[in-house]
């Protein structure tokens, strides 16, 4: 090998090696990028379902230690209104948001809408509404809580 | 190179530690979420179960002080802790009531006077529905209403006799389906005739009764004098519309009753016939002239006129009867010596016989003195009549001396002027007509020469079947004490009353007042008041206690 070949053979190999580490740092920093990217989706995406999951286990929590006792139910004798006490029965507290009432006989709901409907775990509370009732009919009633919690009782007029 | 492959798998191992760690953080978390959420089903569920296992009944309820006496008793396995009280009025205009309660409650364990002190007002006629409620959200409901189903039952005997006791037995029945209790219980039994209550109902209430259960009240009564049917009836206070038992029985004599108390003028009169008006007993017979009051009557319950052409009064002991005074007919009397065998009062129409009307009473009225005898004479006077449907006769027997005292026994008109207005008829009673007043006189007609009647003297009157409603009217006033009326089996009545001092004194008269009821008659009808006297003390030597004057009172009312 003549000088001029050895002096071609050193610049080729040094050519070479240059590119590798080029393309090393680039293949190295895609898969950093693209590592980063995966890991941020997929932690991301984890969190997500956690609060997803969270959140549910706690409306599912909730609504199952959220109890109402429709205790009694009254009409007005004196007018259009009807009468009912509301005891939580359950371990937290709840908020009555909606009373219907739907008439057996004719499928007719009447719906009431309340925002002091807040009672304590052990509480009562009486709730009045107006109510053309009319006498020996078949009610039936359903509260929905804040939650989403719905109880039903049934109820004849006098 | 091989630096280069080294960090390769650092990165790789980095990026592989991180996923890992995610991963398990999520799955934990996952599996801590789960685990809470099962554990609040499990906590939940528990409570479902526990609430399940709670059970509370009302068990009685009765109204104290006016307000709720409820027995509560906790028939589950676990404690309870009754929160508030409910009270519905069934009426539909009071509003509902309700009350805070504070009861713990172990298993097994009852509360009595839940209600009381709470100041919910209550009354047994009103029906109410009543709501416990539990801490865990159990109701227990129970109704206090006596407006609920229920079966009366009313028992009576088929027949009993007139003036007999019998019993009247109602059992009321809670039929209710729900779980009911009809507080303080009254029975109403009513009826339709004129009975005397001698007790009942018995018990006169009860304070409750449960669903299921019966209550039997007893009421004893006195059946009426007369025959006839009686009807009963029974319900209770607040009992539903038309919650009532109709039940009939009847009053009747036995044969054998009726025919061992009917006296010949315990009923109207059906026949002609002579009455003993009025006959004296004893008769004094002394030296002073003391005429007794006689009386004979016709009675007449024919659709014709009986014509009396003779009446006459027949002593066996001739010479006994030494004058007479006429008072009717005020003409036509005579005594009559017939041989030596009587004498005879006799009054003779001739040719101008009394006639006595259709349905009607007649009467021919004397006064007999009796002449003075050594001797006591019992002697047998025979009262007769000639008349157009035939001869009547009746006998009486009479003891007279000269120590007798002289009774009568008569009617008057006039109680003031008793004696001057003797009678023995009443004629043209109305009918229906309220408390008629009859006026019953006894006197000891004896004079000067006569004696004092020495006790007490009593009187029997016997007022027929159909005249009612019998009443003491003297009531122990003007000498007579108050009277005993009986009431006999045929339903005719017996006023028994005597005189309230002794001696009766002679030449005196007492005059006793009664009243009855005439029968609301549509034709003329007849009756006899039978009146006899009794003087206790007219017993030894020569006397006799069978001696009574009596007087046989006709009466006609008309419509």
């Amino acid at each position: 090998m003549n000088n001029y070949q050895l002096r071609m053979h050193l610049d080729k190999k040094t050519k070479r090696g240059l590119s590798s580490i080029v393309t090393g740092a680039i293949l190295l920093s895609a898969v950093a990028v693209m590592g980063v990217v995966i890991v941020i989706w997929a932690n991301s995406n984890l969190v997500k379902h956690q609060e997803n999951l969270e959140s549910t286990v706690s409306d599912n929590f909730n609504k199952i230690n959220e109890k109402i006792l429709i205790e009694h139910v009254w009409f007005d004798q004196n007018g259009p209104v009807i009468n009912m006490t509301l005891n939580n029965i359950g371990t937290i507290g709840l908020n009555v948001t909606t009373i219907k009432i739907t008439d057996i006989t004719s499928s007719q709901t009447y719906s009431f809408t309340h925002t002091n409907g807040g009672i304590v775990p052990g509480g009562s509370i009486s709730l009045t509404d107006p109510f053309g009732w009319v006498a020996n009919t078949p009610y039936k009633i359903l509260i929905s809580s804040a939650r989403d919690t719905q109880f039903e009782t049934q109820v004849v007029s006098p | 190179m091989r630096y280069r492959r080294g960090l390769s798998t650092v990165v790789g191992a980095v990026f592989f530690i991180i996923a890992t760690t995610t991963v398990i953080t999520y799955i934990t978390y996952s599996m801590n979420s789960i685990d809470n959420f099962s554990q609040s089903v499990i906590v939940s569920e528990s409570q479902n179960i526990d609430r399940g296992r709670e059970e509370i009944t009302i068990s009685q309820t009765t109204i104290d002080n006016g307000q709720f006496n409820m027995t509560v008793v906790n028939t589950g396995s676990l404690p309870v802790h009754l929160t508030r009280l409910w009270v519905t009025n069934q009426d539909g205009v009071t509003a509902d009531q309700k009350a805070d309660l504070d009861i713990n409650l172990n298993p097994g364990q009852q509360q009595y006077n839940i209600g009381q002190s709470t100041g919910i007002s209550a009354v047994s006629t009103a029906s109410y529905n009543l709501k416990v409620v539990t801490e865990r959200g159990n109701i227990s409901t129970f109704q206090v209403s006596p407006n609920t189903s229920t079966q009366i039952q009313l028992v009576l005997p088929g027949e009993v006799q007139p003036g007999e006791n019998f019993r009247v037995v109602t059992l009321i029945t809670n039929n209710s389906t729900m779980p009911n209790n009809i507080v303080d219980l009254v029975p109403i039994i009513l009826n339709n005739g004129s009975l005397t209550q001698i007790d009942g109902p018995l018990p006169p209430s009860i304070k409750t009764l449960p669903q299921g259960n019966t209550a039997t009240f007893t009421s004893t009564y006195v059946a009426p004098s007369s025959s006839g049917g009686i009807g009963f009836n029974a319900t209770y206070a607040g009992a539903p519309t038309g919650t009532i038992v109709n039940s009939n029985m009847t009053v009747a004599l036995s044969a054998e009753s009726e025919a061992a108390t009917q006296s010949q003028w315990s009923q109207a009169a059906s026949r002609v016939g002579i009455l003993i008006s009025g006959i004296p007993n004893p008769v004094n017979s002394g030296t002073a002239i003391n005429y007794g009051k006689w009386g004979i009557g016709i009675i007449n319950p024919l659709d014709r006129g009986v014509d009396i052409f003779a009446v006459g009064i027949l002593s066996k002991e001739k010479g006994l009867i030494k004058a007479i005074s006429a008072a009717e007919p005020s003409t036509g009397w005579s005594i009559r010596g017939l041989g030596a065998g009587a004498d005879l009062v006799t009054w003779e129409g001739g040719a101008t016989p009394v006639t006595i009307p259709a349905k009607s009473v007649g009467q021919f009225r004397v006064e007999i003195d009796f002449e003075n005898t050594s001797v006591t004479l019992e002697n047998i006077m025979t009262i007769q009549a000639l008349t157009s449907e035939g001869k009547l006769s009746i006998q009486y027997n009479v003891s007279s001396d000269k120590n007798h005292p002289m009774m009568n026994a008569f009617y008057t008109t006039n109680t003031a002027a008793a004696t001057s207005n003797w009678t023995y008829i009443y004629n043209n009673i109305k009918g229906g007509t309220n408390d008629q007043i009859f006026n019953a006189t006894i006197m000891n007609a004896a004079t000067a020469t006569g004696t004092d009647m020495n006790s007490i003297v009593k009187m029997l009157i016997l007022v027929p079947s159909d005249f009612t409603d019998v009443k003491d009217v003297t009531a122990g006033t003007g000498g007579w004490t108050t009277a005993t009326i009986d009431s006999n089996p045929d339903g005719s009545h017996v006023i028994k009353v005597q005189t309230s001092a002794s001696p009766f004194l002679r030449n005196t008269h007492k005059t006793y007042q009664f009243s009855a009821d005439p029968p609301n008659v549509n034709d003329d009808k007849l009756y006899v008041f039978q009146t006899t006297t009794i003087y206790p003390s007219f017993t030894g030597t020569d006397q006799s206690e069978l001696a009574s004057a009596l007087s046989e009172a006709g009466v006609e009312v008309v419509p």
